[in-house]
């Protein structure tokens, strides 16, 4: 009986001081409600409802300090369906409300025509162009370039399948926006992207891109700006953001992007996220610091002689891609950049495209003019 | 002075004259073991033949030429050699060397490097070698040895002197003794250096109050901080402040690291993930300009990678390193250093390629001088025009808070008056005295001795590592001097700025 009290008595206590406790940690924000939280990006404890308002007063800062949008303009956002590109059209919809941006709202998505992923995730697109009531344009490779990715990969197999991706897909927003007459594009990468991306480039050694990697707005120089709302934002807080807001979106990774390399690379910033959870806004801040030698000039712009689209070559990437996946050839080339890659130990340089801003890979194009050369 | 060794390489005493492996990791060597290439000796017997006809001097002309037509079936063309054929013992870079050729080629290398630290040619040039006591040092001293030992137009004239920086207090579960033992050794039985310097971490305290007192607060100091990341780096940065003074000390203007390449590429990821991608592309360079004065430091082992390093101090069967370093015994996910290096050496297994794509990737970056007064506090890096600018309003804003609150010590002040500090309060005053008369009096400014760091006189990795402190930190006085230093030149800019004809950045880009 004694035992059997004292043990209660113990508990009670343990209770009352994790009560006490409890009452203690209060939302380190609004000191009000109890926290259910921990920020990924500074530790602290909050509330959903803080978490809200930091969330969205961030990416709504980023917006008004960089001057990423004008009065009026028309922008299409880059949606995919997952997560970042759910949580982007969510907010901003929300922001251009709340702040009167005066913004108009597209939902512009691409259909790379890959059986059982983007058929899927456009479902979710529809679902959200539905929920927040703007315009949705979807645009598919099969009309663009009359070839799906199931198609390519079927031709070519699975190496090197995301250089043509990223490449189509580039300029596939771009002709997308173009026909919603927009004026700017947004794309959901975030701050872990880009910092992936820095370290990707420093360790392939990819200068041009390493310069243009960390720019929020890239490719200004044209008719069609792209920015990147979210180059502060954690992915991990857009997560918990679509997480707490129950936000539809589709989570499933592409089934033609085995990318060993950039795994490393997240598997390396997972790791060091852990030690120090600044630490990728601490490798954005570098790669903003980054002064390059003058000789590494950026390469010149100019028109593609057959599309019209900007590059830096008599014929785009896209138009070069096509025409050896029309003749038969992209095989044998893509094998021999392949190879090249290889040799300067490049191996996956062209994956994930969209990560990189501006103009396609550098290396890339200079490697495929210079066999056609 | 760098840890150069691989995590968890541990050489032992036994290890060097065998045919151990160079490293526990997978490193792509062909060892001493049966398995000969033809090729090889077939390569070697050409390089012996070409060098028997021409000189020396034009010994790397014909390296490139041998590198060139390797693929050629030259027999045995060693008629006229006295030199045997050697036993393939690397593969340098694509390349299977014996052992002769294999040194000779470093030599060259090293020498290419060694070059740019020698500014006049006639006179001794004065050089403070970094010692750790880890291979990549110990190979560097013997290297610096060979170049003053060589005939003719080969000899360098250098003034060699050696400094060991001893660390005990800090990492005191390692073998302090034996590294200390063997630097001696090594410098003075081995390789005929008159002396070595062996300079106690604690001086960075300054050398007035007793050295045990000393060591505790070294040790309160870093036990203060609550990641092993930034006791790494603090330890980083009181180990190249402490190689300043030293070479201050011995008048040696330029300081010689054995920096592997292995090394600078694992700082150039880290330094990149902590922040400093303003500095890194200086601090990872064969020669690292120090802003703040005008001892430089050289990192002329650049080139090398740890398993050639390794490889060839193996054959120089001089004296075993001992079993030691560092730090970085712990887990690898302790810190973000040891992350870096972790990730980098499995990269590495994949790809030799790796550290030579970063070090060519750093290679195209700069870190230009903004302005040569403004530098970090404990780090001494540059620090940005950005930082330059939120220092400077720092200072504006204090100034018209004094001028407003003239009775109230402002907590907030320029730095925030704290108790006062026992080691360096002596120096304060005299400076605060300075201080006073250029502000133009006013009672406020004598409550605001800056016994504490000011953060906006730190880069911003520095400011993490400052915000790591669990208390108030006593830091070295070195940095609050820098901090106080820095303070000051920004107030008597900001006096004078109205006649400064150019004050931004534009202007002092040039400086």
């Amino acid at each position: 009986m004694e035992n059997s009290n004292n043990s209660t008595n113990t508990t009670n206590t343990a209770a009352a001081t994790t009560t006490t406790k409890k009452k203690s940690k209060l939302c380190e924000i609004c000191n009000v409600s109890r926290p259910v939280l921990k920020r990924p990006k500074t530790g602290e404890m909050i509330c959903k409802e803080c978490f809200y308002t930091v969330f969205e007063d961030e990416i709504h800062h980023t917006i008004v300090s960089n001057n990423l949008f004008k009065r009026g303009d028309r922008v299409a956002i880059g949606a995919s369906g997952g997560k970042d590109s759910t949580v982007l059209a969510e907010i901003m919809t929300l922001l251009n409300k709340k702040y009167d941006y005066g913004l108009d709202l597209f939902l512009l998505s691409i259909d790379e025509g890959i059986t059982g992923y983007r058929d899927d995730s456009l479902e979710t697109v529809k679902r959200n162009q539905e929920q927040y009531q703007i315009p949705l344009k979807i645009l598919s490779y099969k009309e663009l370039y009359n070839w799906t990715m199931d198609d390519i990969v079927k031709e070519i197999g699975l190496k090197g399948n995301c250089t043509f991706c990223g490449v189509f897909r580039r300029q596939a927003l771009d002709r997308g926006a173009v026909m919603l007459k927009a004026n700017k594009i947004v794309t959901g990468h975030n701050a872990d992207d880009i910092a992936e991306t820095v370290l990707m480039n420093l360790l392939r050694g990819d200068i041009p891109r390493l310069q243009r990697c960390v720019n929020i707005i890239t490719g200004s120089e044209g008719a069609l700006p792209r920015s990147k709302p979210f180059k502060y934002t954690y992915q991990k807080e857009i997560v918990m953001y679509a997480y707490f807001k129950k936000l539809d979106y589709f989570s499933t990774e592409c089934i033609y992007a085995p990318n060993a390399y950039r795994g490393h690379a997240r598997d390396f910033l997972k790791d060091l996220e852990a030690v120090r959870p600044s630490i990728i806004i601490d490798i954005i801040h570098s790669a903003e610091n980054f002064h390059f030698r003058e000789e590494n000039k950026m390469p010149v712009q100019r028109n593609c002689i057959q599309c019209g689209y900007i590059c830096s070559n008599d014929i785009c990437m896209a138009c070069d891609l096509l025409k050896n996946l029309n003749s038969g050839l992209a095989k044998v080339k893509l094998s021999i950049n392949l190879k090249r890659g290889k040799d300067s130990n490049n191996n996956n340089n062209n994956n994930n495209n969209n990560n990189n801003s501006n103009n396609n890979n550098n290396t890339l194009k200079l490697e495929s003019t210079s066999v056609t050369n | 002075m760098s840890s150069e060794e691989l995590p968890s390489c541990g050489i032992s005493d036994n290890d060097i004259n065998n045919t151990v492996p160079v490293s526990t990791r997978k490193v792509q060597i062909t060892p001493n073991d049966n398995t000969q290439c033809v090729k090889c000796l077939y390569n070697v017997a050409n390089n012996v033949k070409d060098k028997k006809i021409t000189k020396k001097e034009k010994k790397e002309q014909k390296l490139k030429e041998e590198n060139n037509d390797n693929s050629d079936n030259n027999n045995n063309n060693n008629n006229n050699t006295t030199k045997p054929i050697g036993k393939p013992i690397i593969n340098f870079r694509s390349e299977q060397l014996c052992w002769e050729c294999y040194r000779e080629l470093i030599l060259k290398k090293f020498k290419l490097n060694i070059v740019k630290v020698r500014e006049c040619k006639r006179d001794a040039e004065k050089l403070l070698v970094a010692l750790s006591g880890g291979t990549c040092s110990s190979m560097l001293l013997e290297l610096l040895k060979q170049c003053t030992e060589g005939s003719g137009k080969a000899k360098m004239f250098l003034d060699i002197k050696c400094v060991h920086i001893d660390e005990s207090s800090i990492t005191p579960y390692l073998n302090h003794n034996d590294t200390i033992e063997f630097v001696k050794q090594f410098t003075t039985d081995k390789l005929g250096f008159s002396k070595i310097e062996i300079i106690p971490l604690e001086d960075i305290l300054g050398t007035s109050t007793p050295f045990e007192e000393r060591t505790k607060q070294l040790q309160q100091q870093f036990n203060d901080l609550s990641s092993e990341t930034s006791k790494e780096d603090l330890l980083l940065y009181y180990r190249n402040q402490l190689l300043i003074q030293v070479a201050h000390k011995l008048d040696c203007k330029k300081v010689i690291l054995g920096t592997s390449s292995n090394r600078l590429a694992v700082q150039l990821v880290a330094s990149t993930s902590k922040g400093r991608g303003f500095s890194v592309p200086n601090e990872t360079s064969v020669i690292i300009e120090q802003p703040s004065n005008d001892i430089k430091f050289y990192q002329p082992m650049r080139d090398f990678l740890l398993k050639e390093i390794f490889i060839y101090y193996r054959h120089l069967n001089i004296l075993p390193v001992p079993v030691m370093f560092s730090i970085l015994k712990l887990k690898p996910k302790h810190s973000i250093n040891t992350l870096c290096e972790d990730f980098l050496h499995c990269l590495q297994d994949i790809s030799n390629q790796t550290v030579h794509t970063l070090l060519r990737s750093v290679d195209k970056l700069i870190s230009p001088s903004i302005d040569s007064n403004y530098n970090c506090s404990i780090c001494s890096s540059s620090l940005t025009s950005e930082e330059i600018k939120n220092l400077e309003k720092v200072i504006l804003d204090n100034k018209s808070k004094e001028n407003n609150s003239n009775n109230n010590n402002d907590k907030n002040g320029c730095c925030s008056t704290k108790t006062e500090d026992s080691s360096c309060c002596s120096t304060n005053k005299v400076q605060d005295n300075n201080n006073n008369n250029n502000n133009g009096g006013g009672c406020c400014t004598t409550a605001q001795l800056p016994t504490t760091v000011n953060k906006e006189t730190l880069c911003y990795s520095c400011k993490i590592l400052y915000r790591d402190f669990k208390s108030t930190p006593n830091v070295a006085p070195y940095i609050k001097d820098n901090s106080k230093q820095l303070l000051t030149t920004s107030q008597l800019k900001n006096e004078i700025k109205d006649f400064l004809l150019n004050s931004d950045d534009e202007d002092e880009n040039d400086n």
